[in-house]
């Protein structure tokens, strides 16, 4: 069976670091929620911002999971992709001429 | 007879939430909403920019980051919708807060009065139901004010609830993913059009007509900064818009039918309408279409600008007339009342009593009559008010509506050229005061139109425009109007309008009316109108001659309280004619004369 994967150079690391840019920034977005307070407000006002502020604060962190989930993953995958480029590599510098067997191998992005 | 002097009023509560906390929340949240969005961009973006990753993997990443975009657009338009309510909830304490302060200034005062009136009563010796004294009249007249003040304290009290409530179910209207969900599309919309009006604010920074510190003010701030900087309030009312300009600009430069106007309103959230029309107040201080409230605000800077030209001009310029009505202009804005039509140029002032809310039941519009000008509106203000004061559940408003230029003396009176300009902005106005009661949810509230005097040939060349009316008061008026001699000559349109008139006797318009070449016919002889009964004043004099031309309006006389009823649908006494006495005549009555007569009930 032949497997072939269509991904271009760079778009591994690009989609990680967006999907690691919007899990900071909702992190961020669910903790500052979280500190929203209802200081200033009288009982049944601040009872009502309360209950507003953690109904989207456990969905704004459901969110901040998934796309660090994603981030993660891509992470996971580009890794992989390195790892098998150096054993691949590590394979070719086994064919080449004794005198290149210790050639240096470089991860290029 | 025993009278007691009223117990002191307890303070009013503080206001437990206070603006600028709630200011606070409303730049926190809309920072984190502004945050998730960028965020939720993002992930659209890059959900369309997936080319160059093909095949299943590229497909996958795709569908999850529209998935991912789609997702955050329920968390991103509830806090939008947060920040939004936040911002008008901020915007009623600011109000509250005021109005708090004016009673709790009436209350001192009050029980100042009643603390000394006790003193008083205590150092005469004399007993407090002591007729002879008068004591006890003064005690009336004290639980009377005490009892008026305790209803406005009430009511209140009944706002800052209705405030918190609102609050409270705008945040709970939007705590699930599915009702934010619904409401993507209107938050939207309403950031795109909140968008545009900081746009505005840029534009108008940018252009020098106000300065930098403006920019991030709420309507509230802005209106309080404006007041301090009457100077700013003169430089935006000079500035117009440029027709050739991109958005709201470019719209309130183009001529907006009234529905187009109404839709731009209610695709907008209150707080950035109330400060677009803080910016632009020569466009939407008069527009038909434009919510009161708006409107309102605008006319308030007008106000501001007027005021501020008035103070400008040389001191030698500066004529008795000019400082009147710099008073009038002063006295609008002290009262804070809501000025839904202004215009210097013509004298024209229309201000509302009392609130248009979904409890109004009844709206009562007042037109004066010769003599009407800026520098006597606070007459007809405080004529007008003294009805909308006097309904106690607040179900009653009434509109001072002096909406162009009046006949200046008796001779001008004589013509209809100033009723032929009235009417129609009159007409025009009572569409405008309908659809307002619609947005106010009070489609059933009922409209009635008092014309005085020549205010009468006013509402009677209205009717002949379609006037947006369900009863019409003709009270010491001029005539039906110009070309209305019978109920023929009105439209179809109006023929479903209920008509009084009340004609105090000896009063001298009784000589004008119906005379045909003046302003129609009498009304107190119109087919169909209701002629209702003079009577009395308070003190059971009786209402007649030269004086009872004005005097009608005296608050507790039988007029004031018929025009009351007429205002409300409540009952009326209709006129009796006075009988010839003598050979042929009745006897003379004996004891108090009658002065009215049939009482009917209005639907």
């Amino acid at each position: 069976m032949a497997v072939r994967i269509e991904v271009p150079d760079g778009v591994i690391e690009s989609a990680r670091a967006q999907w690691e840019a919007a899990s900071i920034d909702l992190d961020l977005a669910w903790r500052s929620l979280h500190k929203v307070s209802a200081i200033g407000l009288s009982a049944e006002a601040g009872a009502g911002l309360v209950a507003f502020r953690e109904a989207w604060v456990d969905r704004l962190k459901a969110a901040h999971r998934r796309a660090e989930s994603h981030h993660d993953a891509l992470d996971l995958t580009d890794d992989d992709f390195t790892v098998t480029d150096m054993g691949q590599a590590h394979l070719l510098r086994g064919l080449l001429p004794w005198a290149y067997h210790a050639a240096a191998l470089r991860v290029v992005a | 007879m025993t009278a007691t002097l009223p117990a002191p009023l307890t303070p009013l509560p503080e206001l437990e939430s206070r603006a600028d906390d709630v200011g606070r929340l409303v730049t926190e949240i809309r920072r984190l909403a502004s945050d998730v969005a960028a965020v939720q961009a993002t992930a659209e973006v890059r959900s369309a920019d997936a080319a160059g990753w093909a095949g299943d993997a590229g497909e996958a990443a795709d569908h999850e980051a529209t998935r991912f975009s789609r997702a955050l657009a329920a968390p991103e338009a509830a806090l939008f919708s947060a920040a939004g309510a936040a911002e008008v909830f901020e915007l009623a304490l600011t109000t509250l807060q005021g109005e708090r302060d004016d009673l709790e200034w009436e209350r001192t005062g009050l029980n100042q009065d009643i603390s000394e009136t006790a003193a008083r009563i205590a150092a005469s010796g004399l007993a407090l139901g002591d007729v002879l004294s008068g004591n006890a009249m003064v005690a009336a007249a004290l639980r009377q004010r005490v009892g008026d003040a305790m209803r406005r304290m009430v009511a209140w009290v009944q706002r800052v609830e209705e405030a918190e409530a609102t609050f409270i179910r705008a945040l709970a209207m939007v705590d699930t993913t599915e009702e934010a969900s619904r409401a993507v599309a209107d938050v939207k919309a309403q950031e795109a059009a909140g968008q545009q009006v900081r746009d505005v604010v840029d534009d108008l920074i940018a252009a020098g007509v106000v300065p930098a510190v403006v920019r991030g003010m709420n309507a509230a701030r802005l209106r309080d900064y404006l007041t301090a900087h009457p100077e700013v309030a003169r430089r935006i009312v000079a500035n117009r818009p440029r027709p050739d300009a991109d958005g709201l600009e470019g719209l309130l430069a183009a001529g907006m039918g009234s529905a187009a106007v109404g839709k731009l309103f209610a695709s907008m959230r209150e707080s950035d309408a109330r400060v677009l029309a803080q910016l632009y107040p020569d466009e939407i201080g008069n527009r038909s279409g434009a919510p009161f409230t708006y409107r309102a605000e605008a006319n308030r800077v007008r106000i501001l600008d007027q005021i501020e030209r008035i103070d400008a001009q040389d001191a030698d310029e500066f004529s008795q007339r000019r400082a009147e009505i710099r008073r009038t202009y002063q006295s609008l804005l002290d009262r804070d009342g809501d000025v839904v039509v202004f215009d210097p140029s013509n004298g024209a002032i229309a201000e509302v009593h009392g609130r248009l809310d979904a409890g109004t039941k009844n709206v009562g519009v007042v037109v004066p009559g010769t003599f009407a000008d800026p520098t006597n509106f606070g007459d007809l203000a405080a004529r007008s008010e003294s009805f909308a004061r006097a309904q106690a559940d607040g179900s009653l408003a009434t509109v001072s509506w002096m909406g162009g230029e009046f006949p200046p003396d008796l001779v001008a009176a004589g013509s209809s050229r100033y009723a032929d300009d009235l009417g129609p902005r009159l007409a025009d106005f009572s569409r405008d005061l309908r659809q307002e009661l619609d947005l106010a949810g009070a489609s059933d509230a009922h409209t009635t139109y008092v014309g005085h005097s020549y205010g009468g040939a006013v509402v009677g060349t209205a009717e002949l425009s379609g006037l947006d009316a369900d009863r019409v008061l003709h009270l010491e008026s001029a005539g039906m109007g110009k070309g209305v001699d019978d109920p023929g000559d009105l439209p179809e349109s109006q023929w479903q309008v209920r008509r009084f008139s009340m004609t105090a006797p000896g009063d001298l318009i009784g000589s004008f009316q119906g005379v045909p070449w003046a302003h129609g016919a009498d009304p107190d002889e119109f087919d169909g109108t209701t002629h209702l009964d003079t009577g009395r004043y308070a003190d059971g004099s009786k209402v007649s001659g030269y004086a009872s031309h004005s005097r009608v309006f005296d608050p507790g006389s039988d007029p004031w309280k018929q025009t009351f009823e007429v205002m409300t649908g409540g009952t009326v006494r209709t006129h009796i004619p006075v009988l010839p006495l003598g050979p042929g005549g009745p006897p003379p009555p004996s004891g108090r004369p009658p002065v009215g007569g049939e009482l009917i009930d209005l639907p």
